[in-house]
């Protein structure tokens, strides 16, 4: 193996192996925890959109943007990401090669965990033996592993920016304020495309398959942007 | 400054949590070898954090073989680093770690010149997550003198807690390295440390180089070690009385108050202490704790620059007071 082909997936070992131990054992624990929490509170409300409250707020509106701050947090050491790769870039990595190995891994396991905790959370929301329940839950999970990844990656790319990566935090705040809107202020936030794809307003009117593209499509603008912003 | 050099600072500022470096202007040809003398308050750990390319300078420019090291992973692959805290990725196992590393740089020296000689075998197994600081440190010293043909070999006290370290071998290794054609820095707050690994020393002071250090320089920054032993006794008089008989005790001292310890100075620690307890034995004084005393890093560095300014102004006051004719002849 060659160092192109070594990076990446040395970066991808070095974001696993951080995605360990008792900070993720917090995070998963308190994401699911909150989403189920919230959606057994959505269906003790009563009503009959209770799935659907919960999930276009406290699950896709909170649980889910700030399990996947925390990881992107973790999988760079809580600093901007070139310093987070530092110790592999001392050793003659390319920290830009090893982004794309990192993104991926970040992307994945919060999508996992997005997809659960969706899944868990509409189960709650709609009761188990609900008809119709187990449907939802999954449609739900692959709107969440979706929006996880697009989130991986726009995390990964507001980390390139100020002093510790502090730009994630920035970029949370504006997601939640500018996403919920119609508008085309919302079209490159990750939250706008999601709660379309739950059934709410579209942004500018867009299909739910056009938000499922630019969800991918924000995932990779994203990635390409924190690629261009780190240094080899 | 020559064109051929191969490592280039210009007015290079770079900080980090500890100290910083301020318009350094360095240029270092192939095969130099040298130390420089600082603590991290004077910006070493911050000059090995930009030579290594693990920060980028705050202004100003460092190159390596005509790249920067921040943007090059082609140079840093190349460059032998000791950082004052090294960050080793978590890869697993130290032994994954170094085949990570092999890797990455598409080759490896000589084990018997590095993974020997520091005893890795040891490591192989301990996952790197758990390493601790002196451990941490070997394997990174492992690790920079595993790069096969440096362009820069840059080590912050290679000396200190590091474990398996011998100063011969390594003096041996760096001078392998500078013939090679690597350029060689050892970064150090001790003069004996700087002139144990390299001959060419110079002072890097608040960031700024100070002055250049030759070899008759550093025989008298190193005037042979005292230690200093403080010994707690139940009869502190009968034990400073028998001690300044000693040939062994250069000194005691004394002062009298109920629980204050006799000072011991001596040449060696083992010396020193094997000479208090034989006359402690001999007298019947029973020593109740014996301990030496260490000086701590602001001591030594004052202590350095006592000695380095002593020495300057006693070579500028015996050429003023030399007759006029003398100089000439």
């Amino acid at each position: 193996m060659s160092a192109t082909t070594t990076t990446p997936w040395l970066g991808a070992n070095l974001v696993l192996r951080r995605l360990r131990g008792r900070a993720m054992a917090l995070v998963t624990l308190g994401t699911v925890g909150f989403a189920t929490l919230a959606a057994f509170a959505e269906r003790r409300s009563g009503g009959l959109d209770a799935a659907g409250r919960a999930l276009q707020g406290p699950v896709f509106g909170l649980a889910i943007p700030i399990a996947m701050l925390s990881l992107v947090s973790m999988a760079f050491s809580r600093t901007r990401v070139d310093r987070g790769l530092a110790s592999i870039a001392l050793l003659g990595a390319s920290r830009r090669a090893a982004l794309w190995g990192a993104i991926p891994s970040v992307a994945v396991v919060g999508a996992l965990l997005a997809a659960v905790t969706a899944a868990i959370a509409t189960l709650a929301a709609h009761g188990f033996r609900t008809p119709g329940a187990l449907g939802d839950a999954s449609v739900a999970a692959w709107v969440g592993a979706l929006t996880s990844a697009a989130y991986a990656a726009y995390y990964t790319a507001a980390s390139t920016i100020g002093q510790n990566g502090r730009g994630r935090y920035v970029a949370f705040v504006v997601d939640l304020t500018l996403g919920p809107l119609a508008g085309a202020a919302a079209l490159p936030f990750p939250r706008a495309h999601a709660l379309n794809l739950l059934g709410a307003e579209p942004v500018l009117n867009l299909t739910q398959p056009g938000s499922t593209a630019a969800l991918a499509g924000l995932t990779l603008i994203f990635a390409a942007i924190a690629s261009w912003r780190t240094s080899p | 400054m020559s064109d051929e050099a191969l490592v280039r600072m210009t007015s290079l500022f770079a900080r980090d949590e500890r100290g910083a470096v301020h318009g350094l202007n360095l240029a270092l040809p192939a095969g130099a070898s040298g130390a420089l003398l600082g603590s991290p308050g004077d910006g070493t750990s911050a000059l090995v954090q930009v030579l290594s390319g693990s920060a980028r300078p705050q202004s100003g420019d460092v190159t390596v073989g005509g790249a920067r090291p921040f943007s090059s992973p082609s140079v840093r692959r190349r460059i032998a680093t000791l950082p004052d805290s090294p960050a080793l990725p978590d890869v697993g196992r130290v032994r994954d770690l170094l085949v990570f590393a092999r890797m990455l740089r598409g080759s490896e020296g000589p084990r018997g010149e590095w993974y020997e000689p520091l005893h890795m075998r040891e490591f192989d197994d301990v996952p790197v997550d758990r390493l601790d600081r002196h451990q941490r440190r070997t394997v990174a010293l492992a690790l920079a003198l595993a790069v096969s043909s440096p362009l820069l070999v840059a080590l912050h006290e290679p000396l200190c807690e590091v474990l398996h370290v011998d100063r011969a071998w390594l003096r041996t290794v760096l001078r392998r390295r500078a013939e090679q054609g690597a350029c060689v820095l050892v970064l150090t707050s001790s003069v004996h440390d700087a002139s144990a690994l390299v001959d060419d020393v110079a002072t890097l002071q608040r960031g700024r180089i100070g002055r250049a250090i030759g070899a008759p320089d550093l025989e008298g920054l190193t005037p042979g070690m005292e230690v200093e032993l403080n010994a707690w006794s139940d009869a502190p008089r009968a034990l400073v009385s028998a001690l300044v008989l000693e040939p062994a005790v250069l000194a005691v001292a004394w002062d009298s108050q109920a629980g204050s310890p006799v000072r011991v100075r001596c040449r060696n620690l083992e010396e020193g202490a094997a000479t208090v307890a034989r006359v402690a034995v001999s007298k019947l004084v029973r020593i109740q704790a014996l301990q030496p005393v260490l000086p701590g890093l602001g001591e030594v560095n004052a202590a350095t620059a006592g000695l380095a300014l002593a020495a300057r102004y006693e070579a500028a006051y015996r050429a003023a007071s030399r007759p006029a004719g003398q100089d000439r002849s």
